[in-house]
């Protein structure tokens, strides 16, 4: 018998490895973006600060 | 529009707490997802309406993490002890021994819900109260719920001067003022504070006949406890105010248990025989983690060698100016410093590391169990984590926008002198609520209180007695605060329940200390 996961039974799957992995960045991240703005790369700060934004959108996701 | 003061910014400024909570207590979301989505609405709201940049907010983040690791330290070596000392079966043993010690159910809850919690807020920091002693009560039959609700409501009077008083320091630096002028009314209302305190903890355990029967035992202890911090802290011993007045309301509360009204019989479940795991065991060497952690941070705090010895290494960041296109400037300056060898989390650390090595010496602990210890620890710490780096996050964005100075500001101009010292704790709570911290609702609206004070020509000590008063009772309420507790009780995500039961609790401490403070403003 083949067994089929629903959306939300891979999300519940899925969701303690996310939540490792959000919180890796969530923390990582911050500190890049400083470093990024004390060496004057302000596009790169641009860049990690949109990938906090989708940190945060990922968290509101995983819950 | 700017950053002035009107009907439409206050709401506005409001609008990210409420959709924490909102999300939290109507929607039911846990900590971590309703966080995330208050520091949109903060970001959003920071952009619109309060002219904050690009800039403003990426320091506003990086500042929420390094304020966020140094709490996340205390949390996750909180839990790292709590597990081995579980592991080594001090929760069962303290769940057995304590109704052995009396069966007085009430008793038991003030014990722990009231005494010991407040002792420890004496010497950890955030959270670890609750951390510690919620486990210990859900052990004692109370609903996980209760347990984080107990352990909140009956620690929030030691706040202000727990933590070697940390919070007090900062009332201090902020308003200029001599800790001898501050300490008498700070400590009067959070000495009247300790007594509701007591009283609901009893009442959430035990319900209102528990509520009625600890009226007499809370009366003795919490005025013992009152008079002791009131004593400390006026005598120029503020950093030792809520540790010695919980040490003494648990030398009473032990007293009080072997008088016959309070001894009662031991439960059936204390007399039954201990779980097969546990036999052989000792009650006092199954504590010694807990024993260790008071040796350790006593040391630690109060032997300036040893202090300065592992102050040695500290790490922090710098940070430029930053402000709003409405003229809003946030100082330049060093962020939070992480002590990382003299932190409390580290204190915690050393106690893991020794207390896991004796109870493996001494077979406590199974060969193969840090396996299994370690995966509870990230189970719980993980999720805790990031509802606080969210949530901490919305507190750093309003805080650099200034939004959270426009919610203060808007209260304090809009009551009367003869009402604002009853609104001057609830301005500490909000503080405190949306920072998680009575240290942080002290930085932010100390010297607003102050200056409100002044303009009002009323008593200074007393609305800055009335601030951190208010703070202290409402950093427990705190969302940050309450993913912390519901961590360790198998609660994470489902903090909305646990905070919809606090905040009438809260309401009732808080309002306490608001009617004290009014009182006290008419008769001087």
């Amino acid at each position: 018998m083949i067994e089929t996961k629903t959306g939300a039974e891979k999300k519940g799957a899925l969701r303690p490895r996310l939540r490792n992995v959000l919180l890796v960045i969530q923390i990582l991240l911050p500190f890049t973006l400083y470093i990024a703005l004390e060496g004057g790369q302000t596009l790169i700060g641009t860049l990690i600060a949109g990938l906090i934004v989708l940190s945060m959108a990922g968290l509101v996701w995983v819950g | 529009m700017d950053l002035s003061l009107s009907i439409w910014n206050w709401l506005l400024a409001l609008s990210p707490v409420l959709v924490v909570v909102v999300l939290m207590l109507v929607f039911r979301w846990g900590g971590s997802r309703a966080g995330g989505l208050g520091w949109f609405a903060a970001v959003l709201v920071a952009v619109l309406f309060f002219g904050a940049g690009f800039k403003l907010l990426a320091y506003a983040q990086v500042k929420a993490i390094l304020l966020s690791l140094d709490v996340l330290f205390i949390i996750w070596s909180a839990l790292l002890l709590f597990n081995i000392a579980r592991e080594a079966g001090a929760i069962r043993m303290i769940g057995r021994a304590l109704p052995g010690l009396t069966g007085d159910r009430v008793m038991q809850s003030l014990l722990i819900g009231w005494l010991m919690v407040s002792f420890l807020q004496g010497m950890g920091g955030f959270g670890v109260p609750v951390a510690v002693c919620a486990p210990l009560l859900v052990g004692l039959g109370y609903t996980p719920v209760q347990a984080v609700a107990m352990a909140a409501i009956g620690h929030g009077w030691a706040v202000s001067f727990g933590s070697l008083a940390s919070s007090f320091q900062t009332l201090m630096a902020l308003t200029g003022l001599p800790g001898e002028m501050l300490a008498p009314f700070a400590a009067l209302l959070l000495g009247i504070a300790c007594l509701p305190s007591g009283l609901l903890v009893a009442l959430i355990g035990n319900g209102w006949k528990g509520l009625k029967r600890a009226v007499v035992p809370v009366l003795i202890i919490g005025s013992v406890m009152g008079v002791v911090q009131y004593l400390l802290a006026t005598n120029g011993i503020w950093t030792l105010g809520a540790t010695g007045a919980g040490i003494a309301g648990l030398v009473v509360g032990f007293g009080l248990v072997r008088l016959p009204a309070y001894r009662a019989k031991p439960s059936d479940a204390a007399l039954d025989e201990p779980a097969e795991e546990d036999k052989g065991k000792s009650l006092w060497l199954s504590l010694l983690a807990y024993g260790l952690l008071v040796v350790l941070a006593f040391s630690v705090n109060l032997i300036p060698p040893v202090d300065s010895f592992l102050s040695q290494v500290a790490f922090t960041l710098e940070f430029p100016e930053v402000s709003t296109a409405f003229g809003w400037v946030t100082s330049a300056g060093t962020g939070r410093v992480i002590n990382i060898f003299g932190h409390p989390g580290a204190i915690l650390l050393y106690t893991c590391v020794i207390s896991y090595l004796i109870y493996r010496r001494v077979g406590y602990i199974k060969k193969g169990a840090l396996k299994s210890i370690i995966g509870r620890v990230m189970k719980s710490g993980v999720n805790s984590s990031l509802g606080i780096l969210a949530m901490v996050g919305v507190a750093s964005v309003m805080l650099h926008s200034g939004m959270t100075f426009l919610l203060a500001k808007g209260l304090s101009v809009s009551f009367s002198r003869e009402a604002y010292p009853a609104v001057a704790p609830f301005i500490g709570a909000l503080g405190a609520f949306i920072t998680g911290s009575n240290n942080n609702s002290n930085v932010l609206f100390a010297v607003l209180q102050q200056n409100a004070a002044q303009l009002l020509n009323l008593s200074v000590p007393l609305i800055i007695g009335a601030q951190t008063a208010g703070g202290a009772l409402g950093s427990v309420l705190a969302p940050a605060k309450v993913i912390v507790g519901c961590s360790t009780v198998g609660l994470a995500g489902e903090e909305g329940a646990v905070m919809r039961k606090l905040l009438g609790y809260g309401a009732v401490t808080v309002g306490t200390v608001a009617l004290a403070a009014f009182i006290i403003s008419l008769l001087i």
